[in-house]
């Protein structure tokens, strides 16, 4: 596995936490992620095309480009509107995501130690004589039968007392759904509708059944595996069960009063800043300034206005101020609960500009850093030689002149063969558009 | 908090890790400033059996800006025969100049380019190479490529 700089690997949540064995919980994680930053959506805007960003995203993107990252179509930052579903939805999802991974860890655990007890019962399972098929059928066999599924409703570790009888069924039942056991809101159901597993027949509505039983009952014309109510199931709650229950439904419920606590939160702030609209006057949007027409002078008063520095060029003090606009009017999009001060808006800007900076390479030993380019170095000299050598051979030639401009190579390279005449590369490519 | 870019090729990096795309295989990404990406076309194709290095570099407005990406030519490696792949690794493809999306990865880049290569019906330099190559800025990304073929 190749990480980079493992300390900023670590700890990134990313959709690849959730198991792909749990159906649609990994495309969730996704759809509540911005596509620009791959975060979970902070201040989501939508566009008319329907696609929605981070504000600070699609707003730093609409400054380069004038179209919607995913499809392309144009847009500007005067077709953003805010997205208050989706804002919640990613705030919600925020609070429980730590609360489902834990739920699934415990799961995993849970199957994990099951496992290692099945493992355990094969060993042993040589003295116990294996239950037949008549046996099964048997009423006495039944409570173990029924046994088996409540530990199936909650997890697969089973009592030792029954363990040798059932050993031979567990096994075959087991592989009937792997992934049964991950999804805790089937165990939930399971739950609510019968502790011991005992259904109502649905085609008669008067024989009672067990669950497991249910297919072969209405096979049989509802005349097999009716359930006596004189042969309950003793209670065996199975040791592991009583461990790992509670603690499941704590983080279960954990999810669901985080959730009301803060849809109510919302609501609150929500309601309180309709009810003062006074305080939201002040955050009025930044207007976007023509740089270009605009004096020296003015670009610093612009920087003044707002605190920023004054630092470097006239190209660097634009760069700064356009960008505490974007930050800033990505700010109001965030729920008043969530606005940052312009002090942090601030600190945000000094961050962004120390990592445009250019990293200085510092060369602790000169020897071995001429060891390790000297390749490098060697191909340049290489190259700057050819280059000579074809310049003179030109200028041997008399009539045709080569130019050979650094600064001009970029956007038009002098063409050898034409002299003088300029034309940019010219190069057939395709627009791979197909990619959006 | 890491920057933005760092946060997002680290994502990147974790998903290429535990799951990379059919015939892409991530050879070296020690930092967050350059990575080598194995890639090699699959199935029926001009290029069977061969492989090539990528070579990706990011600045720090990734992905706002799009990364730099070329074929690692060197005394093992070199750049495939492709019309639109000059000699010295450089790729004349729109995806990785005006047409960049901020929705595109790491991942998604080497996709294209392994359809750009499997979609080869003639193995060639493209026209201009030798004087492109002579003059070419080191970064691809100072190249200012006109696309105008939209067959591929």
């Amino acid at each position: 596995m190749i990480m980079a700089n493992v300390h900023d690997a670590e700890g990134v949540p990313d959709p690849t936490d959730f198991p792909k064995s749990i159906k649609g919980l990994r495309a969730l994680d996704e759809s509540l992620r911005c596509s620009i930053c791959l975060e979970i959506f902070d201040a989501p805007m939508s566009l008319p095309c329907g696609h929605s960003f981070c504000s600070l995203c699609i707003r730093e993107n609409i400054l380069t480009r004038k179209e919607c990252a995913r499809c392309r179509k144009q847009a500007d930052d005067f077709h953003l509107t805010k997205n208050a579903q989706l804002e919640e939805a990613a705030l919600n999802w925020k609070i429980a995501r730590p609360a489902v991974l834990d739920l699934i860890t415990q799961l995993e655990n849970a199957k994990a130690e099951a496992e290692r007890y099945r493992a355990r019962l094969e060993k042993g399972k040589g003295k116990a004589s294996p239950t037949s098929d008549a046996e099964e059928r048997d009423s006495s066999s039944r409570p173990a039968k029924r046994r088996r599924t409540s530990a199936d409703s909650g997890d697969d570790v089973q009592s030792t007392s029954t363990a040798h009888l059932v050993a031979e069924e567990e096994e075959d039942e087991e592989e009937d759904d792997p992934h049964a056991d991950y999804i805790p809101s089937s165990d939930v159901e399971e739950q609510s509708i019968q502790e011991d597993g005992v259904v109502v027949c649905p085609i008669n509505n008067k024989h009672k059944t067990h669950i497991s039983h249910i297919n072969a009952h209405i096979d049989s014309a509802c005349t097999a595996h009716i359930y006596r109510p004189g042969h309950r199931p003793t209670k065996h709650a199975p040791a592991s069960t009583a461990k790992m229950k509670p603690s499941a439904k704590s983080a279960w419920n954990s999810v669901f009063q985080s959730n009301s606590r803060t849809s109510s939160r919302d609501s609150s702030s929500k309601g309180k800043s309709s009810r003062s609209p006074s305080t939201t006057s002040t955050n009025e949007r930044l207007p976007k300034v023509s740089y270009s027409v605009q004096k020296d002078k003015k670009i610093r008063d612009l920087l003044q206005e707002h605190g920023l520095s004054l630092n470097g060029t006239r190209e660097q003090q634009i760069a700064r101020h356009q960008h505490y606009v974007t930050l800033y009017n990505a700010n109001l999009d965030r729920p008043p609960a969530q606005c940052k001060s312009t002090d942090e808006l601030r600190r945000e800007l000094r961050k962004w500009e120390d990592s445009l900076s250019v990293k200085k390479v510092e060369i602790t030993d000169p020897k071995a850093y001429l060891r390790k380019n000297n390749d490098h170095f060697k191909a340049q000299v290489n190259a700057l030689n050819e280059r000579r050598r074809l310049e003179k051979k030109a200028a041997n030639e008399g009539n045709k002149v080569v130019h050979i401009e650094a600064s001009e190579m970029d956007e038009s390279p002098h063409a050898k063969d034409n002299g003088t005449e300029q034309d940019d590369i010219v190069s057939d490519s395709e627009g791979e558009r197909e990619i959006c | 908090m890491a920057s933005i870019s760092s946060r997002r090729l680290s994502k990147e990096l974790k998903e290429l890790n535990t799951e990379c795309p059919a015939g892409i295989k991530l050879v070296e990404a020690s930092n967050f400033d350059k990575w080598i990406l194995g890639i090699e076309v699959l199935g029926d194709s001009l290029y069977k059996g061969e492989s090539f290095l990528l070579k990706f570099t990011f600045d720090p407005g990734y992905p706002i800006s799009a990364p730099a990406v070329q074929f690692v030519v060197d005394s093992e490696h070199e750049a495939p025969l492709h019309p639109h792949v000059y000699s010295n690794g450089h790729i004349c493809a729109s995806i990785l100049g005006d047409a960049w999306s901020p929705v595109l990865s790491v991942s998604a880049v080497c996709i294209t380019l392994q359809s750009m290569l499997a979609s080869c019906k003639k193995k060639e330099r493209p026209e201009g190479n030798d004087r492109y190559v002579r003059f070419a800025p080191e970064n691809p990304k100072k190249t200012k490529f006109l696309y105008d073929d939209d067959t591929v």
